[in-house]
């Protein structure tokens, strides 16, 4: 029925969400186990969340931040996959709609392209290659032309995601804020905002591991620039090199004592 | 067709637990929390979470731990009415802890006590209703979390739809009725046994082993000995450092003189404001 879920679907979302809270735990740890848990709800095998700055004229720069269920090989060559220039026709479709109605949506591969051109596109070896074909794909709007997207996935040779299947992800995708940010807002929230989104943009790909001369030809900025961007940020968290920013984020202790 | 929830309510349910993550507070705060927010979800005026204990079926009852959230004009006359083992109370009852695995009810079995309990102290109108939502779990032997969610005599009666998303809340949430964020994920700490748990709760409601040893009908020396035991199993040497690591339980209402030095812990810990109206 249009407007409702299950009464057990229901149970099994809140019952995720609060297992995760209870184990009271730093930002990412909750953020996995509960994509974890979600993919689990949803028959999904893997799951990869990233941030994305839409240029207008050219490609998106996505930038992958975590990601759960894939090996080590098979999540680079699911990045081989998604950074296809044939994917465009799948997603920026999906970040125009986005951005036109600045709404968080989510949508299965066959709402995205009922037309089946995905299977006829360059992209598609690379994407068996990587064992995954069934998609849910979530995107949200950040800070006007940035986006957090949140892909769920399945085996190359699964059954596609079913629209009761979209409606929990989408559900706990958009309930839970926190899945698209970096860090706790006690941790984060108060500065993060201070940051343009130039330097979160620079942040994110300091934190991919990319040094500053890569990050200014990615974002076509002068080395000089990011130099001053990366002191902005260093000063922001507190740390004074890029071991420590790392740490910061990663490690998970979010400065958490 | 199986039932169904509405969109808008399965959402408003996953948002209010989710919230309570960012907060990284512990465990009494986030109950607090998300019983005020579920409160205000349904409309309710005041809510109450208690653990309540019975060391034999001939004995009575005993106020482990509990929470605010109930108007103060009713705190007092709730918790003498469990005390007096009004015959008419779920707690006090011939019912076993193991039948009331996870029941939420507002038959007015249960909810009579809760209206009696608020009539015969002269506060309420005699012949105005309290609405009422009840949810009991069993925990472990003789133990069981109470949460009760009520609105102010004369209010409407909370409907089907408020009572099923109460029941969704109460039953999927486990640590709502846990004492901490451990004892509802089955993993981590080794478990307290449920006297030690008892006094564990009490201490960490800031009230000294005299207290202690009165309230459980211990002698004080056995007391010291389980709080030598539970400083041992948390790592800490001593009440106000037990409190700081494992988070501060409030006392039942009629202890409510705390020891001084646990006073600022106490105002931090109660910084959330209570739902009413």
């Amino acid at each position: 029925m249009e407007g409702t879920v299950s009464e057990n679907d229901a149970r099994a979302m809140i019952r995720l969400v609060a297992e995760v809270v209870a184990l009271n735990a730093d930002h990412a740890m909750a953020k996995r186990q509960l994509m974890d848990g979600l993919s689990r709800l949803i028959g999904a095998d893997c799951w990869a969340w990233m941030l994305a700055y839409i240029h207008p004229e050219r490609p998106p720069v996505h930038v992958s931040i975590q990601h759960g269920g894939y090996s080590e090989e098979r999540f680079a060559k699911y990045l081989v996959a998604i950074e296809h220039p044939d994917m465009q026709m799948l997603l920026a479709p999906l970040a125009e709609e986005m951005l036109a109605r600045q709404a968080h949506l989510t949508r299965l591969r066959q709402q995205i392209d009922p037309e089946e051109r995905f299977l006829r596109s360059g992209a598609y070896p690379f994407w068996l290659e990587a064992d995954v074909a069934p998609l849910i794909i979530s995107v949200r709007p950040v800070n006007g032309q940035c986006l957090s997207a949140i892909g769920i996935y399945r085996r190359a040779d699964a059954p596609l995601f079913t629209d009761r299947e979209r409606r929990i992800a989408h559900i706990i995708l958009t309930e839970v804020p926190w899945l698209h940010e970096l860090g706790w807002p006690e941790d984060l929230g108060a500065k993060a905002p201070a940051l343009s989104r130039k330097r979160r943009l620079v942040l994110n790909l300091l934190l991919e591991g990319h040094d500053r001369k890569t990050v200014a030809d990615q974002l076509s900025l002068s080395p000089h620039t990011v130099s001053d961007y990366v002191k902005d940020i260093y000063k922001t968290f507190g740390v004074n090199s890029r071991a420590e920013l790392m740490h910061r984020f990663r490690v998970g202790d979010n400065g958490d004592s | 067709m199986p039932p169904l929830v509405s969109d808008e309510d399965a959402r408003a349910l996953v948002r209010l637990v989710a919230e309570v993550a960012p907060l990284r507070t512990d465990h009494a705060s986030a109950k607090r929390y998300l019983l005020n927010g579920f409160a205000k979800m349904i409309a309710a005026d005041g809510w109450m979470a208690t653990e309540v204990a019975r060391r034999s079926p001939n004995k009575p009852v005993k106020v482990v731990q509990v929470l605010d959230g109930v108007p103060s004009e009713y705190t007092e006359v709730l918790w003498e009415k469990i005390r007096l083992e009004d015959p008419g109370s779920p707690v006090a009852g011939d019912r076993s802890t193991e039948e009331m695995a996870s029941v939420t009810s507002d038959s007015p079995r249960e909810g009579d006590w809760l209206q009696r309990a608020a009539v015969s102290s002269g506060h309420a109108p005699g012949s105005s209703p309290l609405p009422r939502i009840m949810t009991m779990q069993a925990l472990e032997t003789r133990r069981i979390s109470l949460i009760g969610m009520f609105r102010r005599p004369g209010k409407p009666d909370f409907d089907a739809r408020e009572r099923a998303l109460a029941n969704l809340l109460f039953t999927e949430v486990q640590w709502l009725h846990a004492a901490d964020w451990k004892s509802s994920t089955a993993e981590g700490m080794p478990a307290l046994s449920p006297r030690r748990k008892m006094v564990m709760d009490l201490l960490r409601a800031g009230l000294p082993r005299k207290t202690i040893a009165d309230e459980l009908g211990l002698s004080i020396h056995t007391v010291s000995g389980y709080v030598k035991e539970i400083y041992a199993m948390y790592r800490v040497r001593s009440q106000a450092e037990l409190i700081r690591r494992c988070g501060r339980s409030v006392a039942p209402a009629k202890f409510s003189c705390v020891p001084s030095e646990s006073e600022d812990e106490m105002k931090e810990a109660q910084t959330i404001p209570v739902a009413q109206a």
